[in-house]
């Protein structure tokens, strides 16, 4: 996990340079916020590079805390996206007296429910079910992962949900366990390139 | 005779008058300067070294001599060296602000170097040559490295030629802006932009002229046009970059005659949002295979949001005449 972060500082470093909106010019940074679990690190991997391929956006990575510090980055505009799990996104929202087994239902009402209160849009479900205990596995209570970021944002960056959506589904469970144990054994920024490139995303 | 000799030293003090500073064989080190607005017409040679933020302000004019080195130390990010707080057009670090106008004229023996003044210097140490709401510039003949953004305009207008960007964030930026009305039109020929983290940037309505450049080895991208104005880009060699080209948003470039090749990434990149098709016919892209043609470039075939490329007729053969002119860069 050091080796995730060490690997993502160096690749942020030098593309921060390149962050010309913090300083001067024509582009602009995108700040993720991810908390410290294997998957986040993975994903925060992904999306960095996959946001930077395909727009020339920056994506500057932030590590504020747990999902919940993650969620109140976003609320105060100290980042702009962060990774969400369906169940305790319910619980923020005080759903569970009308709780929805069914996870597409409950994606429902979780999305409506985070663009009301929160003016937060929920981007589609990457595939997987998280958060994730140090193997990588799911535990019981895992439910499915999703990109959320601020309304805000999707005015600034107006071709940001359409790009993200396309990862929508293409990461489940044991994609993320092989992505997390290569990224042990060699740079992250490689493994995310790599599997982009293998989907053809990038 | 008498006659002349009082007129000699009436005359040489106008003429020092005039140049403003005198020459560095009278210092005794380098002329420093921190902090500071220029607000008369200046000359700079020898050794300069700048410690914060300078200013050419509206209305004057700095010049600068062949031979002439300006350091920059690496100060605080947005500490007391800093003129401006504001980050949408200024940088972290020292800079060169020019809201009047800057003649960098070295000559091929005498270039002109802009650099860092750290021990162990990198990409970024100091900030640009800033040209803000600015006409009339000249930078010819002059070496940069280790600044965030080595040239940049934000509604400025300048001739960027014969010179030699290295290791620095991005050697060229530039935009519109909306409270300026000056619009953004830049001349770039003849420069050797290599090893940097990226070449050309252009974007919000810019519209440069890049012409017989050599852009090779920089990380991310050789050019990128982001929301950008018409431009035009031909005779160049974009040779082992990361993207050869890379287009957001821009309805129009005239992309042809240029040797593109060997780029770790995509020669040309359309990003998402990049809905227009590309122009680019008569490149040579390092192979007349279409095939391998078609599998370095990323559009509509791979994207269905996309714009196409279209890079046909393609050029047979390496195209005669593109890069930089033999002594033009005087660095080569």
């Amino acid at each position: 996990m050091k080796r995730i972060i060490q690997g993502l500082f160096i690749l942020f470093l030098f593309l921060g340079i390149l962050a010309p909106n913090a300083s001067g010019c024509v582009g602009r940074i995108l700040t993720l916020a991810v908390s410290n679990s294997p998957d986040q690190q993975v994903m925060g991997a992904i999306l960095s590079i996959y946001i930077n391929e395909r727009t020339g956006t920056t994506v500057k990575l932030i590590h504020p805390g747990d999902i919940q510090a993650c969620h109140q980055a976003v609320l105060s505009g100290k980042a702009n996206l962060y990774i969400n799990y369906l169940e305790p996104a319910g619980k923020i929202l005080d759903l569970r007296r009308d709780r929805e087994d069914n996870p597409q239902k409950l994606y429902i009402l979780v999305s409506q429910g985070f663009l009301d209160r929160f003016k937060l849009v929920w981007l589609r479900p990457l595939g997987y079910k998280g958060p994730l205990n140090g193997n990588l596995v799911p535990g019981k209570d895992a439910s499915l992962a999703a990109p959320v970021v601020s309304v805000e944002t999707l005015r600034k960056f107006p071709v940001l949900d359409r790009l993200i959506n396309k990862l929508g589904g293409k990461i489940d469970n044991n994609t993320l366990e092989r992505l997390g144990s290569k990224s042990g054994g060699q740079e992250p920024e490689k493994t995310a390139r790599d599997f982009l490139k293998a989907l053809r995303l990038i | 005779m008498h006659h002349n000799r009082f007129l000699y030293p009436i005359m040489v003090s106008a003429a020092l008058f005039l140049l403003g500073t005198p020459p560095s064989t009278c210092q005794a080190g380098p002329k420093v300067y921190e902090r500071v607005l220029i607000k008369r017409d200046t000359v700079w040679q020898g050794e300069i070294l700048i410690k914060g933020d300078v200013e050419v302000t509206k209305g004057t004019v700095l010049t600068i001599m062949p031979g002439t080195v300006i350091r920059f130390v690496k100060i605080d990010q947005w500490g007391t060296g800093k003129l401006y707080e504001d980050h949408s057009e200024h940088f972290p670090r020292a800079e060169l602000i020019v809201k009047g106008r800057i003649i960098a004229q070295g000559t091929r023996d005498h270039t002109i170097r802009f650099t860092s003044a750290d021990n162990v210097p990198g990409p970024a140490d100091w900030g640009a040559v800033n040209m803000l709401d600015s006409t009339g510039n000249i930078i010819e003949f002059c070496e940069f490295s280790f600044a965030h953004t080595a040239v940049h305009c934000h509604g400025a207008q300048v001739l960027v030629a014969s010179s030699y960007f290295h290791n620095n964030g991005v050697a060229i930026g530039m935009k519109n802006v909306k409270k300026y009305n000056t619009k953004c039109v830049a001349s770039i020929l003849y420069n050797r932009i290599v090893d940097n983290g990226g070449g050309i940037l252009f974007g919000n309505g810019a519209s440069p002229t890049i012409v017989n450049n050599l852009l090779e080895g920089n990380k991310i991208f050789a050019i990128f046009a982001k929301k950008a104005g018409p431009a035009l880009i031909r005779y160049n060699n974009i040779v082992k970059n990361g993207k050869g080209l890379a287009l957001y948003a821009t309805p129009m470039v005239i992309f042809s005659y240029n040797n593109v090749d060997g780029s770790l990434d995509y020669n040309v990149s359309l990003f998402e949002g990049q809905g227009y098709d590309v122009y680019a016919p008569r490149n040579w892209w390092g192979t007349t295979d279409e095939k391998r043609i078609k599998k370095l470039a990323w559009d509509r075939d791979e994207e269905k949001d996309l714009g196409r490329l279209l890079f046909h007729p393609y050029a047979r053969s390496p195209v005669k005449g593109a890069g930089i002119p033999f002594r033009a860069n005087g660095l080569d």
